[in-house]
């Protein structure tokens, strides 16, 4: 947003449409400096959830340092004192917010100050540390019932039991922080439990079935966030997280990629499980179609193009040199994978430029509209 | 984020914030101490078993605060579940065991439903990639203590009428915790 700005600016100062003198002034207008008040802002923020995190730990290291100078009991009650603190740091924080909305309600909202409103509710605030706090505290007090008393539970358990448990504080905050750490604490507890239960189904697991379902269950929480983020209902505001949307893509391509490496380099003419790899490659090749196709045309984004291409391209380079090693050619080899490579990479940057100027036209388009309609709104409001 | 009034929340919602993640805190403290009054209800009143520890190969695996054990018994049962080939790879179990004088419990047999006689025991076992394990096969300590622990001979369990396990002392070879 800020560069496309500054690049529009410089297109007009280019146009002569701008004098030089002002170019500077037109520039602090598009984009303005940071306030000394969001410096202060950004730094409180950063040190709250450093707190927060130094806090957990340091709880977690005096446990195990004190072990048998604190009787069972003892141990729970410190935790569970700590996590009701939380909980009622959360409520505090909660009720101050509530009178500075009260207050607001009586003026005149300013859209700005109401942006920054949403922000302070669903992203970082205190808050909403409060209820991270609360969430690391309790896998610390998980931790330690299944130490004090051991046994032996599978310890994939516990990761899931405190991603379960977690689930209401991450909805109630709609907060990257702690929606991420339910979406890692649901991926450790996946390997936990591949790892000691492969073996369980009637089939066993093989390792490269576990990488396909590593890859499925990213994906498919990668959709639940982003379609909960299109919905238009209130609820959407409670999984606006950008940061566990683009992790889990991450995730899960890099487990379609590797599973498509896996395949390829796996293939066998004289293997009798063929047919199982045709699935995979298949579930590998729809995968990314779709959403090549869906961040293409229907909500266009560069970020999942980006891994898209960069994950085809992978799968390129290692079907040609598990073909091309083969031949006895080395030399030759190296030399036309090295031509492709070239060839990929920049073939992927110069789509991506133009799908970029593309989305940025359109963003323009869509935001000239918006604030049209917004007008449109404040007038009628206003009669 | 599209610009949309009805998203400022007002303070009844805030105040629904509020109570849900306290009724959360609430549901979660009540779920996990009552996990622990039960474990210490097993603790309390539960029967007195040994195991007779197998050394673990190498011994020195102690990391500090944890020590990795390994039950002599593991050893039977795993041969007379291997017998049992029909069973699956990874799942859970019980057997039974006699007592001796010391508590020390001797494997009879896996358990398939007939009634016990008065010395025999039921006991909970899980297979995990092909090992026995009964509750926990490690015992955490303090760190440094690692020394007084090498001495330990016998694993002390607490057992209910279920065959649930929790592995609460070690027991050296005169039969004093340690």
């Amino acid at each position: 947003m800020m560069t496309q700005k500054r690049s529009t600016i410089w297109q007009w100062f280019i146009d002569g449409k701008i004098e030089p003198v002002n170019v500077k002034a037109a520039m602090i207008v598009a984009y303005p400096h940071p306030t000394a008040n969001k410096w202060q802002l950004l730094i409180a923020n950063i040190l709250l959830y450093l707190g927060v995190l130094l806090l957990g730990a340091g709880v977690i290291f005096f446990m195990a340092f004190n072990w048998d100078a604190l009787s069972h009991l003892n141990k729970f009650a410190i935790v569970e004192t700590l996590f009701a603190l939380f909980i009622g740091g959360f409520y505090l924080a909660n009720r101050a917010r509530k009178k500075s909305s009260l207050q607001a309600d009586g003026q005149h909202v300013l859209h700005d100050q109401h942006n920054q409103h949403i922000q302070q509710t669903y992203g970082c605030s205190l808050a909403n540390a409060m209820l991270l706090g609360a969430s690391i505290m309790l896998g610390a007090l998980l931790a330690l019932v299944g130490q004090t008393y051991q046994t032996g539970a599978d310890p994939w358990q516990l990761f899931a039991i405190w991603a379960v448990l977690i689930l209401p504080f991450a909805y109630i905050a709609g907060f990257d922080l702690l929606w991420l750490l339910v979406v890692v604490l649901l991926n450790v507890s996946l390997g936990l439990y591949l790892q000691s239960f492969a073996s369980v189904f009637s089939f066993l697991l093989e390792d490269i079935q576990q990488i396909a379902i590593f890859g499925l269950v990213n994906l498919v929480i990668h959709l639940t966030f982003s379609l909960a983020k299109r919905c238009k209902w209130r609820v959407q505001l409670h999984f606006n997280c950008p940061m566990v949307e683009a992790s889990s893509l991450l995730a899960s391509v890099s487990g379609f990629t590797w599973l498509i490496i896996w395949v390829i380099f796996d293939f066998n003419y004289h293997y009798d499980s063929n047919e199982y790899v045709a699935y995979y490659a298949l579930v590998y090749l729809v995968t990314m179609v779709s959403l090549f196709v869906w961040y293409r045309y229907r909500s266009p984004a560069l970020y999942p193009l980006t891994l898209v291409l960069t994950s085809v391209s992978a799968a390129i380079i290692s079907l040609l040199s598990s073909e091309l090693f083969e031949t006895s050619d080395t030399i030759a080899a190296f030399f036309i994978m090295g031509i492709v490579v070239v060839g990929l990479t920049s073939g992927c940057l110069y789509w991506l430029k133009k799908w970029h100027q593309q989305f940025d036209e359109m963003t323009m388009l869509t935001d000239n509209n918006a604030s049209n309609s917004d007008v449109k709104k404040e007038g009628t409001a206003h009669e | 984020m599209t610009s949309n009034n009805n998203t400022l929340l007002n303070s009844r919602q805030l105040s629904k914030r509020s109570l849900w993640a306290i009724i959360a805190a609430l549901v979660i403290l009540a779920l996990i101490n009552y996990k622990i009054f039960t474990q210490e209800q097993l603790l309390a009143n539960g029967e007195v078993i040994l195991f007779e520890l197998a050394p673990v190969d190498p011994r020195s695996l102690m990391q500090g605060d944890y020590m990795a054990l390994n039950y002599d018994i593991a050893r039977v049962v795993s041969q007379s579940v291997n017998q049992h080939s029909s069973t699956q790879n990874n799942h859970d179990g019980l057997f039974i065991v006699t007592l001796d004088k010391h508590r020390v419990a001797q494997f009879d047999g896996l358990y398939n439903g007939d009634a016990l006689t008065p010395t025999q025991r039921l006991i909970q076992y899980r297979v995990r990639d092909g090992s026995i394990k009964l509750a926990s096969n490690a015992f955490f300590f303090q760190e440094g203590r690692a020394a007084d622990f090498e001495q330990s001979k016998y694993g002390e369990f607490r057992v209910n009428q279920a065959g649930q396990l929790l592995l609460s002392n070690m027991i050296d070879k005169d039969f004093k915790r340690i």
